[in-house]
């Protein structure tokens, strides 16, 4: 029967269509298919369940993207004693805070505050003062812009840390010294297990009553802190378990690294007198960049990624939303509301997001090349 | 003169003992750090560990001290796996874990080493673009297309379902006709066969064979059910692995090795009359053992811990994975710690254990992965 396949040294047209087509079939299906569809949805009030859906353009984006800054109205003299629907009133802790429901009081907003019926579809996110005025930066979706925000603090903490300490343990393990493989297996570990299991172990050992992690810094007179319980310390707390958890995958990629790079290139350097920290830095950086480069992008690209942790560890977002995440959000608006046209602008944005950086990293590498 | 040569002797004496001494002292540095650092890996894993078989009250009474990480014999216990067994369907849980994972790394091994051998190894047109497109789709990540790849899952429609059947038929029938063949040869060498009677020997090697597509037969039966039922795929076993089969990064690690085997191994069997399929199977695969390792690792644990995509799609206990399972026991009033870490050591423990009797392969699968990426 393999003889259907037998066309010797002449044309392999056939047998290579065949032979791909499977892999190129349930690509096509499942991956080309749903990422076109999904630019298509983006544009659409689409349901996951009920009625059929209407064509609204780049509303959804026009939901997602927009920013405003407002000029607020001058502080009164006086705070009203109740807040207002629209205007200033002073919050519990004596500051000054401006209230903008606008749903509310639709047909009076243009008499009270003339020019602010613009941002009648925002939220105010912040209040900063600019010279002396006050201006409230306006977005309709605070949420993804949170998101994003988190994001991007977790992939400026992890990105550097994880891969430094992953070069660090790299190198501690490279030494010529016995038991080295035990240590190698012992930091590769947290590698195999399982994301969503280690994760929820790890919300136990931050519990701030009875977790282990306090009892432990205690130790060295630090804390107790409520870590997932609090907004300032819920991210930090997903950074320090994502680190523990992958840094041994860039570890191993980077000890490969290591022992590509050539003896002789160590004793040349030592016979110049070079010092070890200088061996590190003009003979062991040098070699390893391409492989700092996989580590970095991969690195940026899988923070951008986060999920896992942040669902399992902090249901709904976090304290304030402080562990919110752009998968998280648009996972929430499609699977959990059933918005799939506005989750799916959601992840339009995502992925051009993850683009637009995997270029940028990419030029950046290769203006670096140029001028070597 | 004498003097001043044994002053230089004893100073030499001197150097070389404050050598010895900073060596040791370096050394024993080196190795405290490094067992700080093993403590501060480690320390999740023993505490997991040890908690599952402390008696609930004794996991938290334990945390002040360094008895959290130390097992506790005398009240050494099981109440906490029978918990779990108890509350959730874990054996279920346990199987569709194994099921889902195996099936997906098994059938995806052979469909895209397939894809890769022929865009590595065969001349035809189109071959760079297909190449081109197969490396580009590799940045676009799942949770990119998850919500319209889970309407398009919803709403899949007969054509769909039609064509995928016969795509996995397709499949099988390749599969068996390459088993058959190969077991045949293989047993063919061996002389235990001559005194069995001709129908006795074509069970076996039937048997054989059925047994080893079975991850393509499995889907070929779901798949004929879905098309036959129509509807949903929601809530179902092949909504879990069929969307990950083929995969464009496994393919690309596939390429890069299948390019760099020497044209001559095949011209050589071209010579011999071999059809091209026959040296996938009969050259490439078996010399190409490593990077098998290597895909079949890496998949397998990403989609050990896969969870999104389960969490998205399993909308009965039937169907989930151990992972929905953990995330919807860790919230399951009342919430007994020690039976939590019950479940999550029944879960990381084997892993670890497979991962330390072929660490070797791990450690190189991973650094594979990236040397070249």
């Amino acid at each position: 029967m393999l003889n259907f396949f037998r066309n010797g040294g002449g044309d392999q047209r056939l047998t290579a269509y065949i032979l791909i087509s499977p892999a190129i079939i349930l690509l096509v299906i499942f991956m080309v298919v749903p990422f076109l569809r999904g630019i298509q949805l983006s544009m659409t009030n689409q349901q996951f369940t009920g009625a059929e859906a209407d064509n609204v353009g780049l509303e959804n984006y026009d939901q997602i993207l927009s920013v405003g800054l407002m000029e607020l109205p001058p502080r009164p003299e006086a705070y009203p004693d109740r807040r207002p629907s629209v205007g200033w009133y002073q919050s519990s802790d004596g500051s000054a805070q401006f209230r903008w429901r606008t749903r509310a009081v639709d047909d009076s907003l243009d008499t009270i505050y003339d020019g602010l019926e613009r941002y009648r579809e925002y939220e105010v996110s912040t209040l900063v003062n600019l010279f002396g005025t006050d201006y409230a930066l306006m977005m309709k979706e605070p949420l993804f812009w949170t998101s994003l925000r988190n994001n991007i603090i977790f992939a400026l903490v992890v990105v550097p840390v994880q891969t430094a300490l992953a070069l660090f343990l790299a190198i501690l393990i490279n030494q010529k010294l016995p038991f080295m493989n035990v240590f190698r297996t012992t930091y590769f570990s947290p590698v195999v297990t399982a994301m969503v299991i280690i994760a929820v172990v790890w919300s136990f050992l931050y519990n701030p009553q009875f977790g282990l992690i306090n009892e432990m810094i205690g130790v060295f007179g630090l804390g107790p802190y409520d870590w997932l319980q609090h907004p300032s310390s819920a991210l930090p707390a997903i950074i320090i378990m994502s680190i523990w958890q992958g840094v041994g995958f860039q570890m191993v990629i980077f000890l490969a690294g290591l022992q590509d790079i050539p003896e002789d290139l160590y004793e040349a350097a030592g016979i110049d007198g070079a010092s070890i920290w200088q061996q590190f830095r003009f003979v062991t950086l040098p070699m390893l960049r391409n492989t700092m480069i996989f580590v970095v992008l991969t690195t940026t690209i899988l923070s951008f990624r986060l999920f896992d942790q942040v669902n399992v560890m902090t249901p709904d977002g976090g304290p304030e939303n402080s562990t919110a995440t752009m998968v998280w959000f648009a996972i929430r608006r499609g699977w959990g509301n059933g918005e799939i046209g506005f989750a799916s602008a959601v992840s339009v944005v995502f992925v051009g997001i993850v683009l637009l950086i995997s270029i940028a990293q990419r030029m950046i590498i290769s203006s670096e090349s140029a001028l070597d | 003169m004498s003097t001043t040569m044994l002053q230089q002797t004893e100073d030499e004496e001197r150097l070389a003992l404050l050598a010895r001494a900073r060596k040791i002292f370096r050394r024993t540095f080196t190795y405290g750090l490094m067992s700080f650092l093993a403590f501060v890996f480690l320390f999740p894993i023993i505490f997991m560990v040890v908690a599952a078989f402390k008696p609930n009250e004794r996991v938290i009474a334990d945390l002040a001290s360094f008895q959290a990480f130390l097992p506790d014999l005398d009240s050494l216990t099981f109440a906490n796996i029978q918990d779990v067994f108890d509350r959730v369907p874990f054996e279920t849980y346990t199987f569709n874990s194994l099921f889902l994972t195996l099936t997906t790394v098994i059938t995806g091994l052979f469909v895209n080493s397939l894809a890769a051998f022929v865009l590595a190894r065969l001349r035809w047109p189109g071959r760079t673009l297909v190449l081109g497109i197969i490396v580009s789709l590799i940045i676009i990540p799942l949770e990119a297309i998850a919500v319209p790849l889970m309407l398009q899952v919803n709403e899949m429609g007969v054509v769909l379902d039609v064509i995928v059947t016969l795509l996995m038929i397709g499949m099988t029938v390749l599969l068996w006709t390459i088993l058959w063949e190969s077991i045949d040869h293989i047993m063919n060498g061996q002389s235990w066969h001559d005194n069995l009677p001709r129908p006795a020997y074509w069970l076996i090697i039937g048997g054989l064979t059925v047994l080893l597509a079975l991850p393509f037969e499995v889907l070929v039966y779901f798949m004929i059910q879905q098309t036959a039922d129509g509807g949903s795929w929601l809530n179902s076993y092949h909504v879990q692995i069929l969307p990950f089969i083929a995969e464009p990064f496994s393919i690309f690690l596939f390429y890069q090795f299948f390019i760099g085997i020497p044209k001559d191994f095949d011209e050589a069997a071209i010579v011999d009359g071999a059809s091209r399929f026959r040296i996938y199977w009969n050259i490439i695969v078996p010399i190409s053992r490593p990077v098998f390792a290597t895909v079949a690792i890496l998949k397998f644990l990403q989609f050990w811990s896969f969870y999104l995509w389960p969490l998205m799609v399993a909308r009965e206990p039937d169907f989930y994975p151990l992972m929905v399972g953990m995330d919807f026991f860790q919230t399951q009033a009342p919430v007994r710690w020690g039976s939590i870490m019950a479940y999550a050591a029944l879960v990381t423990v084997p892993v670890l254990i497979v991962f330390l009797l072929f660490q070797k392969w791990f450690v190189q699968s991973v650094s594979s992965s990236g040397v070249k990426g």
